[in-house]
């Protein structure tokens, strides 16, 4: 099963200028849960996806959101020279075809 | 005690207006700002907001304040609640008077940094580096920013209000604190005034379907309750603590000057179809009060060019074709300016066809059927950004593919002239906090009666 078939939203957004944030929303907790327990995303598995390092990635569970956060330090700080993704509103598509479970 | 919310230049709806105006509201609040749009806000090179959007917001906003004899508060005025945007919205507030016929007391309350006082805080070893982002800000930094604001708290809100403010004109502020001052005024206990306020400063977004709408947020004991008043809205248990989650990276804590909002054990119960209820935040207030910085430099002067390819000879590597016409771009620059040329940065940024059009590099558009080329190159000057963007339009739009023999081919490009000056770009320089002795010493307020109440043409 990949992340885009078991949420029921992904989206991606600047945290401030130097951090990106994606959250994954599911259509129940226990859901979010298994997916969080199956030990398949972790900062080193999106590290990975992102090409980061893993000290780089922080995730949350929000379990009154049904939700992951993940939290990725931008490689640019916002709209810096090079940038191409201003407010970070389509960063979240490396994660959708994650295998999860 | 209740209040509505909504954001500047996004709207409301008049008859969510007409409905607010029915309830016993203690002010009508509104953010007006954003950091996620970039840096040139602060810079003063535009607004995400056009002046008419801003206008017709803040007439309806200050005609209902007006009607009703309670507060209206603005946050982050202009955009980026840079000096200047206060004085932009204090315009757009005077004008709006003079038309309607209103008078009442405004306080403008700046916050740009004086450089001074800052130089003078790094030198005492007061200005500290935030999580996210390893930069040094020095003196030099401070020198050559175009502007830098220091983000307010609740205090300096207060001070205007109990001065007598009837429209408060803030700069940068925390979302949350334009919504947790009067409240915590007025004596509500912090945990609900800025756990209120923190659900409440993105107005109806909150509800669903999210759309920019008037949020009425109405605080009782231990408890606040949220709900839009729009008809075709709600608020649902799973709205309000999803949204929770909105450009933060984590939405159980929140740092604001004077605390820590610790909303990790908050509960979102549904009291009808409509409003949700909401309890759990805790507010630890900090012994030291300090100010989150935030400030812009110039990055130099840009041009842009775009073109684009459905030849599939040359989309079929494409990769190789345009690391050929890099190479091409990079030796007739280096003839025509020398050493000059490498103080340009050429980004070419491909869409649907290569890899790495995202901010990450991740995205692979194999095979393609078309290339979008997006051309940036950002120099000192505007002179030399041009010319090299003109350079790199031609060397881009005709540089042969090598699946073709006997000549070269030719992009096909949108505008003309191709090449578009898009003038000085900024760059964020700062991400740290300021310790302040006293919660007012980053800010200025002056206060002036505004209209005559006469009325007359805008």
């Amino acid at each position: 099963v990949r992340l885009r078939d078991a949420a029921a939203m992904i989206r991606s957004k600047n945290a401030g200028p130097f951090l990106l944030t994606v959250d994954v929303f599911f259509d129940d907790d226990t859901r979010c849960r298994q997916v969080l327990d199956s030990g398949t995303v972790t900062p080193e598995t999106v590290a990975a996806l992102y090409g980061v390092p893993a000290g780089d990635v922080r995730i949350i569970h929000v379990p009154q959101a049904k939700a992951v956060k993940i939290t990725i330090r931008r490689p640019l700080a916002a709209g810096d020279v090079g940038d191409n993704d201003v407010a970070g509103g389509q960063q979240f598509t490396p994660l959708l075809n994650l295998e999860i479970l | 005690m209740e209040y509505v919310s909504f954001f500047v230049g996004a709207g409301f709806a008049d008859l969510s207006m007409e409905l607010a105006l029915e309830r016993d509201l203690a002010f009508i609040g509104a953010d007006a700002g954003t950091i996620d749009v970039g840096p040139y806000q602060l810079a003063g090179a535009g607004t995400i907001f056009a002046e008419e959007l801003c206008r017709h917001d803040l007439r309806r906003a200050l005609v209902a304040a007006r009607a009703k004899g309670i507060p209206l508060v603005i946050g982050s005025c202009g955009g980026s609640g840079s000096d200047a945007g206060v004085d932009w919205f204090a315009r757009l507030v005077t004008e709006i008077a003079e038309h309607e016929g209103l008078s009442f007391r405004a306080a403008r309350i700046y916050s740009g940094v004086d450089r001074d006082y800052l130089k003078g805080r790094l030198a005492e070893g007061r200005v500290h580096p935030l999580p996210g982002a390893a930069m040094d800000y020095t003196p030099d930094h401070v020198d050559r920013s175009t502007a830098i604001v220091a983000v307010m708290g609740v205090d300096p809100l207060i001070e205007a209000l109990r001065s007598g403010a009837d429209v408060v004109l803030a700069g940068r502020t925390t979302d949350s604190a334009i919504f947790a001052a009067l409240p915590a005024m007025n004596g509500v206990p912090d945990g609900i005034s800025w756990h209120a306020a923190k659900v409440a400063e993105c107005g109806a977004a909150i509800a669903e379907p999210a759309r920019p709408d008037l949020l009425h947020v109405t605080l009782d004991e231990g408890s606040f309750r949220v709900a839009p008043l729009h008809p075709e809205l709600r608020c649902t248990p799973w709205s309000v603590a999803a949204h929770q989650l909105y450009e933060n990276a984590d939405p159980g804590t929140f740092v604001e000057p004077s605390g820590i909002l610790d909303a990790s054990g908050s509960m979102f119960d549904a009291v009808d179809d409509v409003t949700v209820r909401i309890s759990g935040g805790r507010f630890t207030p900090s012994p030291l009060h300090t100010a989150k910085l935030e400030g812009v430099e110039l990055a130099g002067y840009q041009a842009v060019a775009m073109m684009s390819y459905t030849d599939t000879v040359l989309l079929r590597d494409y990769a190789g074709w345009l690391d050929g016409a890099r190479k091409q771009l990079d030796i007739k620059c280096r003839r025509v300016f020398g050493d000059r040329a490498e103080q340009a940065t050429i980004t070419v940024r491909t869409y649907g066809a290569g890899e790495g059009s995202d901010l990450y590099g991740t995205v692979r558009a194999t095979p393609a059927v078309e290339a979008f080329l997006l051309i940036d190159v950002v120099a000192p000057e505007q002179g030399l950004a041009s010319a090299v963007a003109n350079i790199a339009w031609h060397t881009l739009c005709h540089f042969p593919a090598p699946g073709w023999s006997g000549g070269f081919g030719t992009a096909a490009w949108p505008f003309n002239p191709p090449v578009i000056d898009r003038g000085p770009v900024y760059r964020f320089n700062v991400n740290h906090v300021v310790e302040m002795d006293d919660p007012l010493e980053v800010c200025r307020i002056e206060y002036s009666s505004v209209g005559t109440g006469r009325g007359g043409p805008a």
